[in-house]
């Protein structure tokens, strides 16, 4: 009688101990979906709004910043004039000069600076 | 190290001189080669703008009797040059007066001529007025057609380009020499200065008292123009026993003596310089310090006393000469 108790137990028992569904046991042990999209949006939130907060004050300095250019423009020539040949002979003159432009004076030519005078 | 080249020759009555830099882009003429360009062009632009030639393309519309006449590119530029200078002033710097020039004596070329004594002129001359507009404005009546290449006026009119020619002749070489790092074209002291190098570092132009033809003091110029006007060099004695020179009162038709004896101006070309310094002169004192107070000059008095007016960047050679800076 033990033994047939003990199997007609076992045997009643039998249907509760059988494993669930593979799909009805993921879906109790974690959240659902909507939790996830929940959290996934409330995290990209977060960080976009982390992001936002880190692009405001470089906007806000943006204007107050003062940019400085520089040009430097340097300029080398070597150069030979050679008079052209009878060009003084009409009454023309040539004159080859080099100019310094690292002095905080104004050019001085060979022949004078430029005069405006009445003509 | 920058270089320049520089290159005088005569025309138009004056000296004629070419300062220019360093090509800016390779392949681009050397100076030498230019400034032999540039003369070329110069010695044709006097020749065909000429009043006292009777073949020139001026002297050939002046004595056209259509009221409409074709014309070439340069002589409707020049025309218009004219007709821009009166309007710039109100009339003062009138391109009709040619008639009236010639009855003062100024029928032909006067470069060969010494002359007459400023100082013996000034101490005979009336008293001294500022000139004003012709009453007629026949310049008014003066109009270009660059489009057509025409030039109208009624049958009669004369045209003397000689007012604003050097100043449109040291613009037009400047342009032509815009590809080189610097430049300065001096039309008989109607100057135009350019390029890149000058704007950094500015030429100085030195300016010639009329009295003394001594050097006032320097200007620094790194683009635009400076011109002078003035009675010391186109002077002379007439039949009469009386002094004339060329600036006319457009009002009388006769020589101005307004109170001065020079007025120079700088402005954004050398053909504004020039035709504001003309009107300076011609104005007087007062007059001359309104024309000159945005841009700057200096008015010479007959005194010889120099004032310098507006912002003028001037390094004075002997600070007792400039009186005031307005």
């Amino acid at each position: 009688m033990m033994a047939a108790t003990t199997t007609e137990s076992a045997t009643a028992a039998a249907p509760h101990a059988r494993p669930k569904p593979p799909a009805t046991r993921r879906r109790a042990s974690g959240p659902d979906r909507l939790t996830v999209v929940l959290l996934a949006t409330a995290a990209f939130l977060v960080v976009l709004s982390l992001l936002a907060g880190e692009l405001r004050p470089v906007t806000r300095h943006a204007a107050a910043r003062r940019i400085v250019l520089r040009r430097v423009i340097e300029t080398k020539v070597i150069e030979t004039v050679i008079p052209t040949p009878g060009a003084n002979a009409t009454g023309s003159s040539v004159t080859s000069s080099s100019v310094s432009s690292s002095g905080s004076g104004a050019p001085a030519y060979a022949s004078g600076a430029p005069v405006t005078r009445t003509s | 190290m920058s270089h320049a080249y520089d290159f005088t020759f005569r025309s138009m009555g004056s000296d004629i001189r070419f300062l220019i830099g360093a090509p800016l882009v390779p392949g681009t003429p050397t100076p030498d080669d230019a400034a032999q360009r540039e003369r070329r062009f110069v010695l044709s632009f006097a020749a065909r703008l000429s009043r006292f030639d009777p073949a020139s393309e001026l002297s050939l519309l002046n004595h056209d009797p259509r009221p409409v006449v074709p014309a070439s590119a340069l002589l409707c530029a020049a025309v218009n040059a004219g007709v821009w200078a009166a309007q710039r002033t109100g009339g003062l710097v009138d391109p009709t007066l040619v008639d009236a020039i010639e009855r003062t004596g100024y029928t032909s070329s006067r470069d060969e001529s010494e002359p007459a004594s400023l100082r013996d002129a000034l101490a005979q001359a009336p008293a001294r007025a500022a000139a004003a507009p012709a009453s007629g404005a026949v310049w008014a009546q003066v109009h270009v057609d660059p489009a057509e290449g025409t030039v109208s006026r009624p049958p009669g009119v004369k045209i003397d380009t000689g007012g604003t020619g050097k100043g449109l002749c040291a613009d037009a070489v400047a342009h032509r020499l815009s590809g080189y790092t610097r430049y300065v074209v001096d039309c008989g002291g109607d100057i135009a200065v350019g390029g890149v190098g000058a704007r950094l570092e500015p030429y100085e132009i030195e300016v010639e008292h009329p009295l003394t033809q001594q050097p006032i003091g320097a200007i620094r110029l790194g683009r635009g123009g400076i011109a002078t006007s003035g009675m010391n060099v186109r002077i002379w004695r007439t039949e009469h026993g009386d002094f004339a020179h060329h600036l006319l009162d457009p009002a009388t038709g006769r020589p101005v003596w307004s109170g001065l004896v020079g007025a120079t101006a700088v402005a954004g070309s050398a053909l504004e310089a020039e035709t504001l310094s003309k009107a300076a002169l011609l104005l007087g004192p007062a007059g001359a310090r309104e024309v000159l107070a945005e841009q700057g000059g200096l008015i010479i008095h007959d005194d010889g006393r120099v004032e310098a007016v507006g912002p003028l960047g001037l390094r004075r050679y002997d600070s007792s000469a400039v009186i005031a800076h307005a």
